[in-house]
């Protein structure tokens, strides 16, 4: 049944929970999307595309990065099994440590060193590191 | 059959999905997007207010009042949809007050080609098209509302 706009913001808003204790970083693999979701910090941020793997998020306050959208993570992770076959040792339990992928995104990139994208890549390595982050791969509901 | 979808196809459920309306960029008229209940309760579990109001509000009014809606994206084998908006305010903090966006700002909501939506985020516009995100020409594959 399609859902009133009401209906919707109420079913969402019945979801939220307070917030209990200090912000948590997060990761989450979204199967619809195929993507990662990486939220360091709850700064309201704007995006911007590095290129075809990663979306960087940067704070509104301070420009600083506070955390990333990974695009086709699938393909990708096939793709770097087949060009690096040490890659698949990242993936332990169907979980996905975030500064690996961000490096292996960073070995991809055809890039020079001094690149912005180069320099952005080590910044999102170093953010990932810093929370441990990493996402379970799930596959999509039937 | 671009301009003369069946009446089916506009309407869209799934197991563990909710749906509600948008713009369908074919015809312009109505057609069903989904959303899915395990995003909306991951949404809910971070404590964030302004990302659930954003969710609550801001997504079904940038589907439902598009400026723009993109197909495709040239590097990527993505035949996902992005509709692109200007809401009149957006939710910040953590009581996820609303305040006026930037005004060089566009709300973007991604979907997927089974329809269903898996993003949503604040990004530059383009500075001579601001309805527009920056890029836009050499992003998308094609434009098409």
């Amino acid at each position: 049944m399609t859902l009133t706009n009401q209906a919707f913001a109420k079913l969402v808003s019945s979801k939220a929970k307070r917030r209990t204790g200090p912000f948590q970083p997060v990761a989450r693999y979204d199967p619809d999307g195929d993507c990662i979701e990486f939220i360091a910090r709850p700064d309201p941020f704007y995006a911007e595309r590095i290129d075809k793997l990663v979306t960087v998020y940067y704070s509104e306050k301070t420009n600083e990065i506070v955390g990333s959208l990974i695009k086709g993570v699938s393909r990708f992770q096939k793709e770097m099994s087949r060009k690096l076959p040490g890659f698949v040792i990242i993936l332990q339990d169907g979980k996905v440590r975030l500064e690996h992928s961000f490096l292996a995104g960073l070995w991809s990139a055809k890039t020079d060193k001094e690149d912005l994208r180069v320099l952005t890549y080590k910044k999102l390595i170093e953010v990932a590191g810093d929370t441990s982050a990493e996402a379970e791969l799930l596959t999509a509901a039937g | 059959m671009r301009n003369c979808p069946r009446v089916k196809d506009k309407k869209k459920s799934r197991k563990g999905y909710a749906s509600f309306d948008a713009v369908d960029p074919r015809d312009g008229l109505r057609w069903d997007l989904l959303v899915a209940h395990r995003t909306i309760d991951d949404i809910g579990s971070r404590q964030e207010p302004d990302r659930v109001k954003t969710l609550a509000y801001l997504v079904p009014h940038g589907v439902q009042h598009p400026t723009a809606i993109f197909q495709g994206l040239r590097d990527e084998d993505d035949r996902g949809l992005c509709y692109v908006s200007r809401p009149p305010h957006r939710y910040i903090g953590k009581a996820g007050h609303q305040v006026p966006p930037a005004p060089d700002r566009v709300f973007l909501v991604f979907v997927s080609p089974e329809r269903v939506i898996y993003n949503w985020r604040w990004e530059a516009c383009d500075p001579a098209e601001q309805d527009l995100p920056a890029g836009h020409a050499e992003r998308f594959d094609r434009r098409l509302l």
